[in-house]
């Protein structure tokens, strides 16, 4: 119980600072950095996937009404917790996972680089949904693209940054 | 019903990602006037285009109706045609009168199907499925839509026999539009369905291929001004005091389906005038 209650406070907190500082800095106009998703990260693999998927969505919506961004970040969650699932079921062993104490997708488990891939592989996927919804232009695509691709590399980078210092903490 | 809960139960996860997905693409749609407009914007084109289709399929099957409606229209057309209205005509109930100018109609058309027809034989005819009740008799002329294609020889109660352009003992006289004059017979030999033989055209007429040749007015059978075909080749030499021309036939008589059987309505008055031609002069003629 005190762990969902963790999770929801996180939650809230990473939607904060998405809607109250990074909606509002501007790297460069185009640019949308979403380090929120670094809460699907943080779940651990058991999670039900139901449950993650209901979440996924209320946790968006949160976003969206604080943002007034109606659907785009839930799509965009629902979208990511759905991929997740499946891509966890092809890439990562439970087993393994428990073999070296780990609950989660963690550094330790593949080293860092890879780490990193998987988390900007997903984040790719929630920036690309995401900004399908946000440009919904067939002839955008190509932009569509870029912006998710380069989106995707600062979210990254962020998410870098708040696990940093999460450890620290 | 047990296999259909247990495919949702084993879908759910699949299931409600799409409800999840649906329910946020639906409030995009709703709350942002951007997407909305797009959204639906695109969707209207889309039942447009649906609309279109369907539109395209229903009328594909109503093309028969059409058709036939048409070629009712066309019959009724040719019988207004300015050409076919004769001035000063005795008034009868049988005939059409023109409403602007008060002009009474020579010829009536009226519309058959050919139910049988070859142009492989060297005297071709062809079925009408017209006869003397729908008031087809000896002797009226066949059109199609192309040109000329006959001339009726026989009329049964529901269907009749025609001669075909395409039988050597069919002969008419062409109009040369291009030079105003009549001249010449053509016949069929038997070979290429395609083409007719012009001959008894005078060697000092100046023929050129790609002149076209209707009905003439000289004609006791067809109305003036029928299609008959175009000029394809033409020869001439001093031996001779005639050309050889060949005529590409402006009816393709493979594909004949929908013909107008012309009547004269007056053709009565015709008949009595030939009969009275007394025989003597066709004798001195021929003498």
């Amino acid at each position: 119980m005190i762990e969902i209650a963790r999770y929801i406070v996180s939650g809230l907190l990473l939607a904060l600072v998405q809607t109250f500082v990074l909606q509002e800095v501007n790297i460069v106009w185009w640019i949308k950095p979403m380090p929120y998703i670094l809460l699907f990260f943080n779940l651990p693999v058991s999670t039900n996937k139901i449950g993650i998927l209901i979440g996924a969505f209320f946790f968006g919506l949160t976003i969206d009404v604080l943002g007034g961004s109606i659907g785009m970040h839930s799509a965009a969650c629902v979208c990511l917790a759905y991929s997740k699932h499946h891509l966890d079921s092809y890439f990562l062993d439970e087993n393994s996972l428990q073999l070296q104490g780990l609950n989660r997708m963690h550094e330790e488990y593949k080293g860092w680089q890879w780490f990193y891939i998987y988390v900007f592989g997903l984040t790719f996927i929630h920036h690309l949904f995401f900004f399908i919804f946000d440009y919904f232009r067939w002839s955008a695509i190509l932009t569509i693209i870029w912006v998710s691709f380069c989106s995707s590399a600062v979210s990254t980078l962020l998410i870098r940054l708040f696990r940093a210092l999460n450890v620290k903490k | 019903m047990l296999v259909i809960f247990r495919w949702i139960r084993n879908q759910a996860h699949f299931l409600l990602f799409i409800l999840l997905l649906l329910s946020s693409v639906t409030q995009i749609f709703r709350y942002h006037i951007y997407q909305h407009s797009i959204y639906f914007g695109q969707a209207l084109g889309a039942q447009r285009q649906l609309d279109a289709w369907k539109s395209d399929i229903k009328s594909y099957f109503n093309l028969k109706n059409v058709n036939q409606q048409l070629i009712a229209e066309n019959t009724l057309l040719k019988q207004q045609l300015n050409w076919n209205l004769t001035f000063n005509s005795p008034r009868r109930d049988s005939t059409y009168r023109d409403t602007n100018t008060g002009n009474f109609v020579k010829y009536e058309y009226i519309q058959a199907r050919v139910i049988r027809n070859s142009v492989q034989e060297q005297n071709n005819f062809i079925i009408l499925d017209r006869g003397f009740k729908d008031g087809i008799k000896r002797h009226m002329s066949v059109v199609s839509p192309m040109g000329i294609v006959g001339v009726v020889v026989e009329s049964a109660e529901h269907y009749s026999l025609v001669m075909s352009v395409l039988n050597s003992k069919f002969e008419i006289t062409p109009y040369f539009y291009d030079l105003k004059t009549s001249q010449g017979v053509i016949s069929w030999n038997g070979e290429d369905p395609t083409v007719v033989d012009l001959e008894e055209v005078n060697r000092f007429v100046n023929v050129r291929n790609g002149m076209k040749l209707f009905t003439s007015n000289y004609s006791l059978l067809f109305p003036a001004g029928i299609p008959i075909g175009t000029i394809v080749s033409s020869n001439s030499n001093l031996k001779s005091n005639f050309h050889r021309i060949k005529v590409k036939l402006a009816t393709d008589f493979g594909q004949l389906d929908v013909v107008s059987v012309i009547k004269n309505t007056y053709q009565k008055e015709l008949d009595v005038l030939n009969q009275a031609i007394p025989s003597s002069n066709t004798e001195d003629k021929n003498d």
